[in-house]
């Protein structure tokens, strides 16, 4: 059940996302996603109701009140207000251009980072609601984190077999990620790429300790990274994980099943590489090194780089643009410090688990022809070090902190539960850790006040001040760079109003910058 | 919050059939027997697969 959930989120984003290429993402297309769910239902209704009858009646109850634990917080906390900083920098305008528009040429150069053009703000947008209510929900999220949290808990191995299993500890890391990772009534980015990265590895780690050769399993998996890459790009590392399948199907000489994954991989990404040409005029964002086109709406290669240092500086805590080229040492230090203690642990762990890892790798692959264990853990070390050595802040990559020195500990436990059991002991650990990670959710939960949930929040107000040109009313904040969902279309920065023309008659038509093509 | 369990319920829901549907789309090997199984009920799907691999190649 749980694959086609991530499958149907990877449909849903993915049409979403072509969807806006060609109008806005509303009523319509949401009319048209309940059309779709009617007519499989129709014609697979056996399939669908068998699933969930065998998803309930098997542990029936453990599962339904897991689901409700962690359904009441999520519930509580969902409906909070957006309060994440970025939220009210760009996520809100970003998925309020989806809901009105779909997408502009040339967005970029009147808000620069809404060409970050996450695939997340489409989904949002095709459930927003905002046609219903008249207000914009952002309760994504919500659900995100209470289906990967729920699938990290009711599928644990541990508690089935009575002994344990790498992928285990891998569902340890859904869970530590998810509950210190708030807010989740803002619809950012983050929680939809990592949750994703985390459960690619969950179920390839399952596929591996169970020695299961279908390699469209390990395909499909695949495919669901391109999807990660396309909602955050520091999930890039991800698709080194295509080695393996693709080297199973060129050795077996299946054609049909490599152009039939290559098919669907080029249909998943494809609707965000064209919708970055048309907000930014480059392939991908921000990378300006790529330079394939040449539009009239095409951003400066300049603000491009000056974004990148921005969020390069910003993650290594520099807080400054201009200290982007600050050397090891110079950042180092202080972002260390600003960790808490348990990851400043753990960020040490990665380095002899890093070891630990490529050797055990090599031996599997050298002893039992098994590639599978080091295609894992070299996956894991790439996307961990293009997070460390891009923008390491937490947040874009806490879970690749924890990730592998968890996977390398799971095995060592694995091989020594074989000669000694140690079952009992280790259930209280991991019940205790369990409740240990969940605590910081439910706390939020249990003080809350009722009526923050009695109601969903609405996107924050920001003072903003209104400009015309070219007849055409801009906003831009009255102080910071915030302008939040309301005052639309807006821009962070006066400046950037000047420095822009309409292409056309309609916002629609999009943005140039003045003197360009 | 009753707005919230119903956007939350509808995207579970919808995800999951539309990713099932996807799933015998694209014949995916958990689902193969029940697809050939199925008869004249994913006959329809596999119509439209049949069709758009014939656009394709």
């Amino acid at each position: 059940m749980d694959l086609a959930i991530v499958s149907g989120l990877c449909v849903l984003t993915v049409y979403a996302e072509f969807f806006s290429l060609f109008t806005n993402v509303s009523g319509m297309a949401f009319t048209f996603v309940i059309l779709a769910c009617f007519t499989i239902f129709i014609f697979l209704r056996k399939e669908v109701l068998f699933s969930v009858r065998k998803f309930f009646s098997k542990d029936m109850s453990a599962r339904i009140a897991i689901i409700i634990i962690v359904a009441i917080p999520v519930l509580i906390l969902a409906g909070q207000p957006a309060s994440h900083y970025d939220t009210d920098l760009y996520h809100a305008q970003s998925i309020r251009w989806i809901e009105e528009y779909g997408i502009a040429p040339g967005l970029g150069n009147l808000h620069h980072r809404l060409a970050y053009n996450s695939a997340f703000s489409s989904l949002q947008a095709l459930f927003s609601w905002r046609f219903i209510l008249g207000r914009s929900l952002h309760c994504v999220n919500g659900f995100l984190f209470l289906f990967f949290i729920s699938y990290a808990i009711c599928t644990a191995k541990v508690f089935k077999y009575k002994k344990f299993f790498v992928s285990d500890f891998l569902r340890i890391v859904m869970i530590a990620y998810f509950n210190y990772s708030f807010p989740i009534s803002s619809p950012e980015t983050d929680h939809f790429a990592l949750g994703l990265v985390i459960y690619i590895f969950i179920k390839w780690t399952e596929l591996w300790e169970e020695k299961n050769e279908e390699v469209e399993n390990y395909a499909l998996l695949c495919l669901f990274s391109l999807l990660a890459v396309s909602v955050k790009l520091s999930a890039g590392m991800m698709v080194l994980l295509t080695i393996y399948p693709a080297y199973k199907m060129i050795i077996s000489r299946n054609c049909k099943l490599v152009f039939k994954y290559i098919i669907i991989g080029v249909i998943i990404i494809a609707p965000f590489l064209i919708r970055n040409i048309i907000i930014s005029g480059y392939l991908i964002y921000p990378y300006p090194e790529i330079d394939l086109f040449n539009f009239d709406w095409k951003m400066t290669p300049e603000s491009l780089l000056h974004d990148r240092h921005e969020i390069s500086a910003w993650g290594r805590g520099l807080n400054d643009v201009n200290r982007y080229e600050a050397g090891f040492s110079e950042w180092f230090p202080g972002w260390y410090e600003n960790m808490s203690k348990t990851l400043q642990r753990m960020l040490l762990l990665n380095i002899p688990a890093a070891l630990a890892g490529i050797a055990a790798g090599i031996w599997n692959a050298a002893r039992k022809r098994d590639i599978n264990f080091i295609v894992i853990v070299c996956t894991v070390i790439a996307s961990t070090y293009l997070w460390f050595k891009g923008a390491p802040l937490l947040r874009y990559g806490m879970c690749y902190v924890i990730m592998l020195p968890l996977f390398i500990i799971g095995y060592i436990v694995v091989i020594l539960q074989e000669k000694r059991k140690f079952y009992t002991v280790s259930m209280v650990v991991l019940v205790a850790a369990g409740s240990y990670l969940m605590q910081p959710v439910i706390s939020a939960g249990v003080n809350s006040e009722c009526g923050e949930f009695s109601y969903s929040q609405d996107y924050n107000v920001h003072e903003c001040i209104k400009q015309t040109v070219e007849g055409f009313e801009f906003y831009y904040p009255v102080s910071g760079d915030q302008t939040g969902y309301h005052s639309f279309p807006a821009t962070p920065y006066k400046a950037c109003l000047e420095m822009i023309e309409m292409r056309g008659t309609s916002f629609k038509d999009g943005f140039k910058l003045k003197g360009g093509n | 919050m009753f707005e919230i369990i119903l956007n939350i319920l509808c995207l579970g829901v919808s995800a999951y059939l539309i990713g099932t549907g996807f799933l015998h789309i694209i014949k995916f090997p958990a689902t193969k027997p029940v697809f050939t199984r199925g008869g004249e009920q994913t006959m329809v799907l596999e119509w439209i697969w049949l069709l758009f691999q014939g656009y394709v190649f």
